[in-house]
């Protein structure tokens, strides 16, 4: 393991929380949580993870800016569900930042790219839950590969461990890092101190930093 | 790899803090979430599935591959022998970026109901809603609409070539809803045909452009001429309005085969010019009907005209005559008089016109003529035209107006016809799309005028129309913000209802500008059934899912289906039958009738089993046919449908009408706006053609853009004389303007279009540098944002798509990306 790699555990609970932010609208509830003292504990929980300082704060003044702006915590919601569908689902077809891997590389969803992920998450055991009608190679469904990943690794004896590293490390490399950059610059593009601006650049400086080369 | 825990719990779902050691300042984070992302899967990789399915779609049947679940090829079957390269774009229908995934709602709508119909319209965000939530909005909202302001409030005209099949007609399942609901407010008329199919019933009393032509075998024997007037068959016969057969290819190949005479009048070097080797005649567009009546006039004068044909078979020539020779207004139609308007020189209109006389010559044109101001008068003086050449009803002479649509001209074949469902829910005799249906109609290309002034009266075919005044647009299996003229104003007029609803593919211009988006399915994510070539009706088909729906996308039927019962319906939409029921009873109906004829059809389930279609055969008849030859042979037995039964050259009818703009007889107008005007602001006239390698609209968001994008934009055809002076060269990005917008285009540099016409063809998708906005730039090149939003006379009220002038310049600066299709890379 490498110093920048965090404790498994909080791994698997930073990288679901993640996949959850890409895959659904924050409800008023998530809004107001995301606000008051819980919330800023958790993001300074977030915050004390290498190199998520800056964005964890980002995010926390962006929800608050959002809350100021709208007035409330459900029309809080109902902005950031606007954002989600315009950056995630390509709503009104314009200012989208697609969350998948085949976009970028393949300018198409449900490409190859897909393919890969689904082979690694079946090699797992795994596969996308049946209730989501997403292909493989989303980023929450990567991330929540990663968190399983994680999760397992956290009780594995320290053989398995580290292969269970080196599989997220390899997934990383392979399938995450070839088009999450470029993903983070779209949603960056039009509303750089934006929430969601904020979760992608945790989202890429979590892979990228936690899996960084030894 | 030996993993010690068993993260999955008894229903597959994966657990989240099962084995939490310790505590995590992070495990907050899990109140946060929602239900789990993944599943555990002890099964090996489940393999999508992968094989051939058949189906079929506008551009023909075709077999689907599938690999790993995916849709991966469409090929076409053995029995379609001239196969069009689309066929390549239909996978990118179901995984382009443009793919509608979910139910969504106009962020502003979503917040403050009807009412938020303002400039944010086309501009605002959307909010996902579940699906549950969506068909409520939906029947609250046509609740709503019909208590305040009734049925008559509720537009419902949907107009659009949607997709092909006897179950998933889309506007037909939209109408049937609607009815159930109490009604709604219908379109009548189309954008193809509009004034053409509203003055052939005074002329010849007959529909006349729908209807089957003289067939090929008989053109490509006895015709000794075929002039191509205004049409393009090489690219429009690639569509059929059902399944596509390409018969019209055989005929066309048959034709050059033969190496018969054509001539073509056209102002672009076409690809059925190329194909054919014809002779190209280019003259100033909009001018078809003068050079016509040049010719007639010849024909008189040189007393070429049949005149036992006129004095047996017509009425009012002599009235005719009349305003030819100058009788009637001082002026003679001479070909010189015909020259000066329309740019061809006076000896080659009188050589047209005793070539005419002298051969068996087939007229065969095309809609473009009468899609441009005072569109009746084009087929009228046509038919005046082939009126006095005599050979109407003879073994390939005469005229034919759909040659270059749906492969008219393939012998029809001896096989049933498919019901489909209907939007009344009883059965329709005869063209299934002239059903009937609605609570009034309104001739289409009306609809901004329409929307923006509630209670005008307009005249329409000796009747008066009275605008309703709508709240509420439904739309499904049409992009009216590409196929409407004057986009800019119907932006404008698109702010009046309170409330839009589209359902959709993909999301078009007109997507984008609704307030509730449902996404549909493609017709390769549900089974249909339907028959190919609208003419021949050679084949059937049936068409059989390929992959699952995509995303939470969901057939029209399924939609409508929920809506319905929402709104108390019960069974009243779907009468208890499932997609499959249904499908099975409009094949057993066609196969009664196939009994009853002696066809040989095989029972359904059979059928259902086939990998190709079953391909029915034309008899001795059908291949003999010719148009107008019983109507020749007995005029009092087989008298048309007009007034006096005859082809009417004067109609009373029309006289009585008084109309300023629609005379009684053919007669030149100049265009509200053309080249040729002493005072035309715009020295070019754009020709608006159908594009090669769309069906109007469709298919733009797919990789067959790469065939033909310039500079990312659509192409602009431009003459080196024009070019020149401008200084445009091929590839540059240019702006196309006039009075009503301005759209950018990529340059392609060739003699292949006249001088002063630019060819920029429909279909391209509205791409606004500000969404929303009215008078803003077009991004990619959708000429509609340039053309005239007026209706065609008094008569037909059809539109004038081909009624467009305006000037070019290269873009100053770097252009803005086009964001239609696609999000552009960020720069830097």
């Amino acid at each position: 393991m490498t110093s920048t790699l965090p404790p498994a555990q909080d791994r698997a609970f930073l990288f679901d929380w993640l996949a959850a932010v890409f895959l659904r609208e924050p409800d008023t509830a998530t809004i107001a949580v995301l606000r008051g003292d819980d919330g800023a504990a958790l993001l300074a929980a977030v915050g004390a993870m290498p190199g998520l300082a800056e964005d964890a704060a980002a995010l926390g003044a962006a929800v608050r800016a959002v809350h100021a702006r709208e007035g409330s915590d459900a029309d809080a919601s109902v902005a950031l569900a606007a954002r989600f569908g315009t950056l995630f689902l390509g709503a009104g077809g314009a200012g989208s930042a697609h969350p998948y891997a085949s976009i970028y590389l393949e300018k198409r969803t449900h490409g190859a790219a897909a393919d890969r992920s689904a082979a690694f998450l079946a090699s797992h055991d795994l596969a996308v839950g049946a209730a989501i009608v997403e292909p493989a190679d989303h980023i929450a469904v990567q991330l929540a590969a990663l968190a399983e990943l994680s999760r397992r690794e956290a009780v594995a004896d320290p053989g398995s461990a580290g292969s269970l590293v080196a599989a997220q490390h390899a997934f990383v490399a392979a399938e995450i890092l070839t088009w999450v950059p470029e993903f983070r610059a779209r949603v960056e593009r039009d509303d750089p101190n934006g929430y969601y601006a904020a979760v992608a650049r945790l989202a890429e400086k979590a892979v990228t930093g936690f899996y960084a080369a030894a | 790899m030996g993993s010690v825990s068993k993260p999955t719990s008894a229903d597959g779902q994966v657990t989240r803090r099962s084995f939490l050691t310790g505590s995590s300042a992070l495990a907050g984070l899990a109140l946060l979430g929602g239900p789990s992302v993944l599943m555990g899967s002890r099964a090996a990789l489940a393999q999508g599935a992968s094989g051939t399915i058949l189906s079929g779609s506008h551009w023909g049947v075709f077999h689907a591959q599938v690999e790993n679940g995916k849709f991966v090829a469409a090929k076409p079957v053995a029995a379609d022998k001239f196969p069009t390269s689309m066929l390549d774009g239909l996978p990118d229908l179901l995984y382009g970026e443009s793919r509608i995934k979910y139910p969504m709602v106009r962020a502003s709508y979503l917040k403050n109901g009807p009412k938020a119909n303002d400039e944010m319209r086309g501009a605002d965000e959307f909010v996902r809603v579940s699906w549950d939530k969506a068909i409520e909005l939906v029947a609250n909202e046509l609740k709503r609409v019909k208590d305040t302001h009734g049925n008559e409030a509720i537009f419902g005209g949907s107009y659009g070539w949607k997709s092909v099949g006897k179950l998933h007609n889309c506007r037909n399942l939209l109408g049937r809803m609607l009815n159930l609901h109490g009604g709604y407010i219908n379109h009548t008329g189309d954008y193809s045909t509009g004034a053409s199919q509203v003055i052939m019933p005074h002329v010849v009393g007959r529909l006349e452009v729908y209807e089957q032509q003289t067939a090929w075998p008989v053109v490509v024997e006895h015709s000794e001429l075929v002039v191509l007037w205004g049409a393009n068959p090489a690219v429009t016969n690639q569509i059929d309005w059902i399944l596509a057969e390409h018969g019209g290819f055989e005929g066309f190949k048959a034709l050059k085969d033969k190496g018969t005479r054509v001539i073509a009048i056209d102002p672009v070097r076409s690809q059925s010019i190329e194909y054919l080797g014809a002779e190209w005649l280019a003259p100033r567009p909009q001018t078809d009907v003068a050079m016509m009546l040049g010719i007639c006039h010849t024909l008189a004068s040189e007393k070429l005209h049949d005149a036992e044909f006129l004095d047996g078979y017509t009425v009012g020539y002599e009235e005719f005559e009349a305003y030819l020779m100058g009788k009637e207004d001082g002026t003679a139609k001479t070909a010189e008089w015909a020259a000066e308007i329309c740019e061809i020189p006076a000896d080659t209109i009188r050589d047209l016109a005793r070539t005419f006389a002298k051969n068996r010559t087939m007229l065969m044109s095309g809609w473009a003529m009468q899609r441009m101001d005072h569109g009746e008068q084009a087929h009228w003086t046509l038919v005046a035209l082939a009126s006095m050449l005599g050979q109407i009803g003879l073994p390939g002479g005469g005229f034919g107006l759909s040659y270059h649509y749906s492969n008219g001209g393939t012998p029809t074949a001896v096989a049933p016809i498919l019901p489909g469902i209907t939007a009344t829910g009883k059965s329709v005799e005869g063209a299934a799309w002239l059903e009937k249906s609605g609570l009034a109609s309104i001739p289409l290309a009306r609809i901004s005028d329409m929307l923006l002034n509630p209670g005008k009266t307009i005249d329409f075919n000796g009747e008066k129309v009275t605008y309703p005044d709508i709240n509420l647009v439904y739309w499904v299996g049409g992009n009216p913000f590409t196929h409407h003229q004057d986009t800019n104003q119907l932006v404008q007029a698109w702010r009046k209802p309170e409330t839009v609803i589209v359902h959709e593919i993909g999301w078009t211009p007109t997507a984008k500008f609704a307030d509730i988006v449902l996404p549909a399915t493609t017709s390769y994510e549900r089974n249909d059934i339907e028959q190919g070539g609208s003419y021949s009706l050679r084949l059937m088909a049936g068409m059989h899912k390929v992959v699952e729906p995509m995303f939470e996308s969901r057939s029209d039927f399924d939609i409508f289906n929920d809506i319905a019962k929402k709104l108390g319906y019960g069974t009243g939409f779907d009468e208890g039958k499932s997609e499959m029921d249904w499908i099975k009873q409009f094949y057993d109906a066609a196969l009664d009738q196939a009994r009853g004829r002696r066809i040989d059809m095989p029972d359904f389930e059979t059928f259902w089993k086939r990998t190709d279609p079953l391909v029915f055969e034309a008899d001795e008849a059908a291949n003999s046919f010719v148009r107008y030859a019983d109507f020749r042979e007995e005029p009092l037995l087989e008298p048309l449908g007009t007034p006096s039964g005859k082809i009417e050259l004067y109609s009373k009818a029309i006289e009585k009408m008084g109309y300023d703009d629609c005379p009684p007889h053919p007669t030149w107008m100049e265009p509200v706006e053309w080249t040729g005007a002493k005072d035309s602001k715009y020295p070019l006239h754009v020709s608006t053609a159908h594009p090669q390698h769309r069906l109007h609209s469709q298919l733009n968001n797919t990789s067959l853009r790469d065939k033909y994008a310039i500079s990312d934009r659509e192409p602009m055809l431009i003459n080196p004389k024009d070019a020149e002076v401008r200084g445009i060269k091929d590839g540059d990005i240019v702006r196309v303007f006039n009075d009503r917008g301005e759209i950018l285009c990529g340059a392609k540099v060739t003699d292949g279009v006249r001088p002063g016409v630019l060819r920029i063809s429909e279909g391209g998708w509205y791409d606004p540098a500000k969404r929303g906005a009215t008078g803003g730039l077009d991004k990619y090149g959708s000429i509609n944002v340039l053309a005239v939003d007026k209706g065609t006379s008094k008569l037909a009220q059809g539109n004038c798509g081909h009624t467009v002038v305006a000037d070019v310049e290269k873009y100053a600066g770097a252009a803005p990306p086009v964001s239609a299709f696609s999000e552009p890379p960020v720069q830097g």
